[in-house]
Parts: C-alpha cells; sequence; structure tokens
C-alpha cells in the first residue's frame, strides 16, 4: 500500500522546464478580518456558506510499494470544516505510480471557505475503483474571524 | 463549440453582477463609482477604502436580497490573509 510521504497547502506551487517543484508561500491559518463597520459600531457575521475566492494549492508525495507499481490509482483531496461537514473544496486527480520512485501531485485550488471558525481538516487518501486503497491523512488548518476590538457583530438587516 | 461567459465585478467594492464592464461612465449600483470619472483622479484602492469608510451602502435604488456588503468584500478575498508558524529552529550542517 502506497504510503504518503508529504501534504502541503500553500499559496502556489512552481514547477521549472525540468519538472522540479518549488512550494511558495506555505500556510496553516486563514484570518478574515471584515472591513468596516455600521453606522452603529457593528458589523455583520460572516456567512456559514462564505468562500473567498482564494487561488492556492496542496503538494503531495507518495511512495508507492514494488506491487503498487503500474497500479492507476486516484488521489482524493477534501477539506472537512471544523463541524465534520466537507466543504466544497473536494477533488479527484489520476495517476499511475510507473516506477518504485516517489510520485508527486499538484492540486490548484480557487477558493478557501473561511465560513466557519476552527481546526479544518484536509484529507487526503488514495483510491482505487472507488475503494479507499490507504489511509486517510489529515493537515489542519485554522480559520479564523478577526473582529475589530470595540464593534459587535449583530446580523445583516433583511433588506 | 465554445461559448465565453463574461462576469463583470465592480474593481472596487467587488460587487460582482455588474450589468456592464466597468468603464465608459457605467456606474457601479452598489458602490456608486462611475468607471472612466471618479477613477480618474483616485485609485480602485482609494475608492474602495472610501467606500468602507462610509459605511458601505448601498449605492442604486434597493439592495438585492440577503446582500451581505462583508460577505461581498471577503469573498473578493479582502481582509483575508494567510499564515504559517514560523520554523521552530534552524540549524547549519557542516560537512566535517
Amino acid at each position: 500500500m502506497a504510503r504518503l510521504l508529504a501534504v502541503l497547502p500553500c499559496e502556489k506551487i512552481i514547477v521549472d522546464r525540468e519538472g522540479i517543484p518549488s512550494l511558495i508561500a506555505l500556510f496553516q491559518q486563514v484570518h478574515a478580518a471584515p472591513a468596516g463597520t455600521r453606522a452603529d459600531g457593528t458589523i455583520a457575521p460572516i456567512a456559514p456558506n462564505t468562500i473567498t475566492t482564494k487561488e492556492w494549492a496542496v503538494f503531495s508525495e507518495w511512495k508507492p510499494e514494488p506491487d503498487d507499481v503500474g497500479k492507476q490509482v486516484k488521489q482524493v483531496l477534501e477539506l472537512q470544516y471544523p463541524d465534520g461537514t466537507v466543504s466544497p473544496v473536494r477533488g479527484k486527480v489520476s495517476f499511475t505510480f510507473i516506477n518504485e520512485m516517489p510520485h508527486r501531485n499538484q492540486q490548484n485550488i480557487v477558493g478557501f471557505p473561511i465560513g466557519q471558525q476552527g481546526t479544518y481538516l484536509l484529507r487526503v487518501w488514495l483510491e482505487k475503483d472507488g475503494n479507499r486503497i490507504s489511509d486517510v491523512t489529515s493537515y489542519e488548518m485554522g480559520v479564523s474571524h478577526s473582529i475589530p476590538a470595540g464593534h459587535r457583530v449583530t446580523p445583516t438587516p433583511s433588506t | 463549440m465554445r461559448e465565453d461567459i463574461t462576469v463583470n465585478i465592480c474593481p472596487v467594492c467587488y460587487y460582482p453582477s455588474l450589468p456592464y464592464p466597468p468603464r465608459d461612465y457605467h456606474i457601479c449600483p452598489c458602490c456608486g463609482t462611475e468607471f472612466g470619472n471618479d477613477d480618474v483622479e483616485s485609485s480602485w484602492e482609494e475608492l474602495r477604502e472610501n467606500w468602507i469608510a462610509r459605511g458601505m451602502n448601498w449605492f442604486f435604488e434597493q439592495p438585492p436580497a440577503n446582500w451581505n456588503p462583508w460577505e461581498q468584500l471577503l469573498t473578493a478575498g479582502y481582509g483575508v490573509t494567510t499564515t504559517a508558524n514560523h520554523f521552530p529552529s534552524y540549524g547549519e550542517l557542516k560537512i566535517a
């Protein structure tokens, strides 16, 4: 069974002409700071389904066992909300282990859910024919909402 | 067959449903920026800061139902930052 050697979220992955990847700006925490206030000094809460249009990427590296060589598999990636539900960030990438050397994947993502505060889990595993064939690895990522000091959060008035 | 879909987003307040591209004296119904006029002497960033400082009010008639200016800004990435833990240690390896 292939083993995950690394999973790293970052702002961007640059791949040079020889195919060598470089990871730019690793991050583990996303801060959402609503700007501005109403005339009464209040601000609106961040809606639970808010997704910021941020571009980011996940680098992962798998070490195959000898009997994995030649197998076509799918890497599944999903971002789980702090309440355990799966966010819209979910994707699969297919690849084949061509030899016993570690295989590297890059998944580019547009959008990061920021609606819930707390610890998100970036979960990664391998599937073959729809069945999970590796352990699930979870990478913790945090989302925090920064409310300016002295301001209260109240719902947006219905319009 | 190819289909091009253009979405006009206001570069000042990030309202995602401008009826026209942000140019040629079109006015954003959300922040009221008149493109080609207001943004000649002020940058989009300056106009955005002014709109936020004025309380992010809807400009033309009534806002869409459940319109939320904070969510609009955050969705566009305004006010969103990322951080990472610092390296806990740093070491140098010398080859003897």
